[in-house]
Parts: C-alpha cells; sequence; structure tokens
C-alpha cells in the first residue's frame, strides 16, 4: 500500500463520521470501518444500492428520491434519516455527500458522511417539551393569581387591606416558585418547601418552629399548594395564633405511614402550642378553603384543620402518588 | 337542562387548588350549582355516576400526566356538553374532542359566561 493509502485509510476510520464513496451514478463502492462496525454490514451487503435496507421504511423512498436527483444534477445532497445500527436500534444522522470532479468538472465520484445527531435530537426534543410545559405553567400561574386577586378582594374592608393580602400570597406564590425554578420546574423538596415558607416569619427567632420529617419530593403544582398553604397557617399563626404570643411555639412534622391502608401515605402535621386561646372564627376563608378543599381535593387525601386547647392543629393524610413522592 | 326551574348543574375539573377556587367561584357566580371541584379524572367519574349534570368544565391536564380526557369521554357519551379550559390552548386538545370549545387561561368571568351559557346555559 503505498503512504497516501494508508494515510487516507486512516484518516477515514478515525473521523467521528461514518463515510462512502459512490462512482458518478450513485453505485457505492467504498465505506469506512465506523459504517461496518455501526451498522453490522459488509461491503458485498451495502454496494450500490444496498443500503437501502439499514434505512427505516417511512423514509427510504424520500431518501432515494433526493440522493437520486443530486446524482443526476451533480448538486451536493443533505438529508436527515435514522440508520439501523447491528443491535437494531435505530439513531439519526446528518448526511451530506459532495461531488468531486475533474478538470472538465465532470463528476467522478461523490464523497458521503453520516454524522450521528440522535443526542442532538433528543435534547431538542426535551427543550421543546421543557418550552411546552413552561408556557402552560405561565398561563395557569396568572390565573393562579387571577385567584389571588378575588380571594384577597373578597372581605377586604378597603383597598389597601386588600393590597396587604394579595401582596403577602403573591410573594408565597413567587417564593414557591424560586424554589421549582432551581429544579428546572420538575418539582421540589417538601423541607425546603416548608422552610422557605415559613422562613420570612420566623427570622430572629427560628427556634419557635421545630421541623422535621423525611425526604419527600413534590411534583410542582404540589409544591405550589403545600407552600401557600403553608403562608396560610403561619400567617394566622403570627396574627391570631401561637406566635401572636412570646411562648407560643409551632411543631411542623411528617413521616410515611407504610402500613395503614393499602397506599403507602404521608402524613403531615402542623401542630400550634403556647398560644392565646384561639375562638373559631365562624366562617371559612381563604386558607381554610384553601387548605381542606383544595388541598384535599388535589392530592387526593384527607385534611382537617381543627382549633383546639393548645392551638391551631392541622392534619394531612396524603396519598403517595406521582405529586407526592418518596425522594 | 335543569330541572324545575333550579340552577343548572356544572362538573368542574381543575387539579391545581388555587385556579379551581377561582373557576368555582366564578361559575357560583353566573348562577350555576358546581358539582365538584373534581382534581383528578377518578373523582369527576365517581362524581359524574351520582350526579345529575348539565355540563362540565374540564382543565385538560391534571397533573402527574393525567388528563381529564376519559371524563371527556364519559360525557360525550351521556350526551353532556362540556367545554375545555386550558394554559396550552386548542393545541392541548385530543382529536377525538377537536370540536369541543375551549377557553384559554386566565379568562375573564364575561368570556366564561359565553362559553358556558352557549353550551349549556
Amino acid at each position: 500500500m503505498r503512504d497516501g493509502d494508508v494515510n487516507f485509510q486512516l484518516l477515514a476510520d478515525s473521523i467521528p463520521q461514518l463515510a462512502w464513496m459512490a462512482q458518478p451514478d450513485g453505485w457505492i463502492f467504498w465505506y469506512n470501518k465506523r459504517w461496518y462496525d455501526y451498522t453490522g454490514t459488509t461491503l458485498a451487503d451495502m454496494e450500490g444500492w444496498g443500503w437501502r435496507r439499514v434505512h427505516h421504511p417511512d423514509h427510504v423512498e424520500r431518501v432515494v428520491a433526493r440522493v437520486q436527483r443530486s446524482w443526476e444534477t451533480g448538486e451536493p445532497w443533505e438529508d436527515t434519516f435514522p440508520i439501523k445500527g447491528r443491535d437494531g436500534t435505530w439513531r439519526w444522522f446528518l448526511s451530506r455527500a459532495l461531488p468531486v470532479r475533474n478538470d472538465e468538472g465532470a463528476v467522478i465520484r461523490w464523497f458521503g458522511t453520516n454524522t450521528d445527531i440522535t443526542e442532538i435530537r433528543d435534547a431538542e426534543k426535551r427543550q421543546q417539551l421543557l418550552l411546552d410545559e413552561l408556557n402552560h405553567r405561565v398561563k395557569n400561574t396568572l390565573a393562579a393569581v387571577q385567584s389571588l386577586a378575588r380571594q384577597s378582594a373578597r372581605g377586604a374592608k378597603d383597598v389597601d387591606s386588600f393590597m396587604d393580602k394579595f401582596d403577602s400570597r403573591l410573594i408565597a406564590l413567587s417564593r414557591a416558585h424560586s424554589l421549582l425554578a432551581r429544579d428546572v420546574w420538575q418539582g421540589a423538596s417538601l423541607m425546603e418547601v416548608v422552610s422557605e415558607s415559613l422562613a420570612p416569619f420566623i427570622e430572629g427567632e427560628p427556634s419557635r418552629v421545630e421541623i422535621s420529617g423525611r425526604q419527600i419530593r413534590l411534583g410542582p403544582t404540589a409544591a405550589v399548594s403545600f407552600g401557600m398553604a403553608l403562608h396560610e397557617l403561619i400567617t394566622n399563626a403570627t396574627k391570631y395564633g401561637a406566635l401572636s404570643a412570646p411562648e407560643g411555639r409551632v411543631k411542623i412534622h411528617w413521616s410515611l405511614d407504610l402500613e395503614g391502608g393499602s397506599q403507602p401515605t404521608l402524613e403531615f402535621v402542623w401542630e400550634e402550642s403556647g398560644g392565646p386561646k384561639v375562638a373559631d372564627a365562624g366562617h371559612r376563608g381563604f386558607g381554610s378553603r384553601l387548605i381542606e378543599d383544595g388541598m384535599a381535593r388535589e392530592l387526593d387525601g384527607d385534611v382537617a384543620l381543627t382549633l383546639e386547647e393548645s392551638g391551631a392543629v392541622c392534619r394531612m393524610r396524603l396519598p403517595l402518588s406521582r405529586k407526592v413522592m418518596i425522594a | 337542562m335543569a330541572i324545575d326551574g333550579a340552577k343548572p348543574r356544572v362538573l368542574l375539573v381543575e387539579d391545581e387548588a388555587l385556579v379551581a377556587m377561582l373557576i368555582e367561584d366564578q361559575l357560583i357566580e353566573l348562577g350555576f350549582e358546581v358539582v365538584g371541584p373534581a382534581a383528578t379524572a377518578g373523582q369527576a367519574i365517581a362524581l359524574c355516576e351520582d350526579e345529575h349534570l348539565d355540563g362540565a368544565v374540564l382543565d385538560i391536564n391534571l397533573g402527574g400526566g393525567q388528563r381529564s380526557d376519559p371524563v371527556a369521554e364519559w360525557l360525550t357519551r351521556q350526551g353532556i356538553p362540556f367545554v375545555f379550559v386550558t394554559g396550552y390552548g386548542q393545541a392541548g386538545v385530543d382529536g377525538r374532542f377537536g370540536h369541543a370549545a375551549v377557553l384559554q387561561k386566565p379568562f375573564t368571568l364575561p368570556e366564561l359566561r359565553k362559553v358556558t351559557w352557549e353550551h349549556f346555559g
């Protein structure tokens, strides 16, 4: 073998693409090693038009028609299609061929490559899914803000008191979204949702709130609902409940009940103690409606909000699901 | 159609608690009696089977990969009219329900009034 041939063979076999050469009429007479390694074929299988056998039936007709046009016109060829690997799986390739011409300008051969773009395509698909999901989330979030405005307007005695309520709920919603954004909108951990929702209310005296529980992951909507529910609970505790008195405490704890019913269940408890005796407001506000009705339904569980001697208690029993998961 | 001049009964399916509260209030304000809201297709179908319905308002995507399509199918079989509310717009509607009315979130009370009264008021 001449040096030039050896060098060419080395080059052809070391590039990351599949490569091939064809006569001016498109008859393929050579492939690089990577082609054979990927497709698990031999030159005898693939020579001429044999390559059609590793093409996908949904694409092969179009591919043949377009490459045939290039053979006839001498125009560079480009197409994207799946090629079957030796293990039977399909990967996507961006394929190009350029004519090599002699001094008179006549095509003397074609040089072609197939570049594996499967991972790029997958990444593009993931990005599109994420964008669709984000668009959806934006619209739903606007509807949630509309809901907060409507709920805050109810029973507000004037514009100022409406704005106070609305602002603080909007900030709570925003805080829940910050957690989601941190995890590319896939969800958040219950521990993070609890500690971040309460943090602004217990600054300076964190010891008044005790938080404990195992690692639980919340889906995006469950994280938002938990964040909003906790905001209502802590607001009430600060204004009227345990945290309105110097000795008051809040204990938040959760655990898994793996034995009880047929389905593993998260048991989440909010317990206030040491606060002033709280009288039942007699009407159901936004908080109790969100917690007792909304969360119970959304997470398909049982939720009870009660005023006991010792203070407000909220108990939730939420079956594990794609919205409430073991981390 | 409602019986004996009673309020028309509308099933509401919406998984996000905050949004469900909003639409529930809006439907009540428009003179409907709300059945639900249900947050899952299972909850919704259980309600459907027990209650008389004049119509339904369905969120399409119920979170965790669940959709309200089984509810729409059930309602179609029963001949009960429904409208979709969604953040996705027309693109999110399953082909089987291509001619159902779609209201894009967020929407105003008059928009909801128009679409609900057109279909089951």
